[in-house]
């Protein structure tokens, strides 16, 4: 007889609110979420920014509080690894031996970050930021501690340097590229971003390599490639996430710098659905396989994987959308930016500006922000509306009119 | 009929109705905050009229004033979670929890929140 149960791998955003979506649309058979994790889902964001500033607990990340799993006859298996998914059984083997039968899988596992592997690395502490424990261990070391090199000037890295920064570390950052923030976000805000960092004393090193690592008994040596040495007492690296796909891999499932899954997220097996920052998808408007890794992504995705796994044929179609919050600015990148062959920009206020990223036809390609707190927002968000309805509004009206929201008006939502 | 919502039954008379600035200040379909006291709550102008909430989102505290007004539906800053303005009911994750409302009213042309007047 077929099970009646519905299994998540992954206790992420997505794993998280795909079980609570299976919930509130009325399924009553199991809901199981299987977790590598210790502690209960939790949202990662706050990882680099309060938990490190204000010693935020996880507690207060929590996605559900715990007596909501209870209260939702959603088991649990946290610290379990799914080892091996048999699917002519449509049973999925956990570490501990036991074997949990599925109507439909969901595989949500996430990223992990990748690891730098330069001679002595092994050797060295140096801490990778992706789950409440990083944090914690990076937390403790920047209290204590005084000098920190951040290696990788993307995303995370530069919010850990603020972060340190802010708790009065020395901080150097070393990027391998010429400007931080590779391609995902417009130059406009890169550049912005890097002053306000150098304003605040943080240290670049750009275009440069780490070449080696050497551990003493106090201190750590990073070693670039131009020679320079850079004594520090903590090490923290940024240089990327990459998907966990093992699972599906060895299990038969395609996989292709992600999880392969059509437009409503399954797999080639119809009773297996993958969603997050593991999930490559295609991508109707995008005419192509997508991997998104962001907040924004794993809440939806898991959303639509999860109606999907009732029956819906749900397409995902997701502009991606992802924020970064750096001393008092919030970045804002929405679209695809780097699609666009002109720009309009729109300043608001001396310390704010949006700057939409035009396609020839006038059509919207992307937005970003720049802003104190939330000072953008509105506007980004309008500006998503704007892509979504495929419209051309006209360039002087986004720089200029005071409520952008009256563009949209006359055909809102 | 009063507005109220999430704090239970409060009497008209307990209440202290404070100045927030002249109604036809705030846009229709618009939002904007007013802090009084420790406290900070959002003022919302729908086709239906004038309303108030909470100010920081039950998810992740951002103010609502820097929210999208949708119809009589507030959109979170943050996170695009979603709240209905006259109930304060939260609509969709990542929020949860619903915004506690207060009442409003005009008085000549001035727009008053009224808040329970033994308070913290």
């Amino acid at each position: 007889m077929m099970s009646q149960q519905m299994v998540i791998v992954g206790g992420g955003q997505a794993g998280a609110r795909a079980a609570q979506t299976l919930r509130a649309q009325g399924w009553r058979g199991g809901v199981v979420i299987v977790s590598k994790e210790e502690h209960l889902p939790y949202e990662r964001p706050p990882l680099s920014k309060d938990v490190l500033l204000n010693g935020r607990s996880l507690q207060d990340c929590l996605i559900h509080p715990p007596e909501f799993y209870p209260q939702h006859a959603i088991t649990l298996h946290l610290a379990t690894e799914a080892v091996m998914i048999d699917r002519p059984a449509q049973r999925l083997l956990l570490s501990t031996g036991e074997g949990l039968p599925y109507c439909r899988l969901l595989l949500a596992m996430g990223a992990r970050p990748r690891k730098l592997s330069v001679p002595g690395a092994e050797t060295t502490n140096i801490i990778h930021l992706r789950t409440m424990a990083d944090a914690m261990c990076i937390s403790n070391h920047l209290l204590a501690l005084h000098r920190c090199v951040v290696i990788g000037g993307g995303l995370i890295g530069l919010e850990v340097a603020a972060s340190a920064r802010r708790l009065g570390c020395e901080v150097y950052v070393v990027e391998a590229n010429a400007h931080l923030l590779g391609r995902a976000v417009p130059k406009e805000m890169a550049d912005r971003l890097h002053a306000r960092h150098v304003e605040a004393g943080v240290q670049f090193i750009l275009g440069a390599q780490v070449k080696r690592m050497e551990r003493f008994k106090l201190e750590t040596h990073v070693h670039l490639n131009s020679g320079v040495r850079l004594p520090c007492d903590v090490v923290i690296a940024g240089i990327g996430a990459a998907p966990i796909t093992e699972l599906a891999s060895k299990s038969g499932l395609a996989v292709d710098d992600g999880v392969l899954v059509d437009s409503t997220l399954r797999t080639e097996d119809p009773a297996i659905y993958a969603a997050g920052d593991a999930c490559r998808y295609l991508d109707p408007a995008l005419k192509g396989l997508v991997r998104q890794e962001n907040w924004k992504n794993a809440e939806e995705q898991g959303r639509v994987a999860a109606r999907n796994m009732l029956g819906a044929q749900e397409s995902y179609t997701a502009t991606p959308w992802f924020w970064s919050d750096q001393y008092e600015l919030t970045l804002q990148v929405a679209g695809v930016p780097s699609l666009g062959t002109w720009t309009v920009e729109r300043r608001l206020g001396s310390d704010s500006f949006v700057v939409f990223h035009m396609l020839e036809d006038g059509r919207i390609a992307g937005v970003s922000s720049l802003g104190v707190g939330n000072a953008a927002a509105r506007d980004v968000r309008l500006g998503q509306m704007f892509m979504l309805q495929q419209l051309r509004p006209d360039p002087v009206a986004l720089r200029e009119t005071k409520n952008l929201k009256s563009i949209l008006q006359p055909a809102m939502h | 009929m009063s507005r109220f919502g999430g704090r239970g039954t409060v009497l008209e008379s307990n209440l202290e109705w404070v100045e927030v600035c002249p109604a036809s200040e705030i846009e229709l379909e618009d939002v904007r905050r007013f802090d009084y006291g420790p406290a900070t709550y959002a003022i919302y102008r729908t086709q239906d009229g004038y309303y108030a909430s909470d100010g920081s989102c039950t998810h992740e505290k951002a103010h609502l004033a820097d929210g999208l007004v949708l119809d009589d539906i507030i959109e979170c800053p943050l996170h695009n979670g979603r709240f209905h303005i006259p109930t304060g009911k939260a609509l969709n994750p990542p929020v949860c929890i619903n915004l506690n409302t207060y009442p409003v009213r005009i008085e000549h042309g001035i727009l008053k929140l009224g808040l329970a007047q033994t308070r913290g």
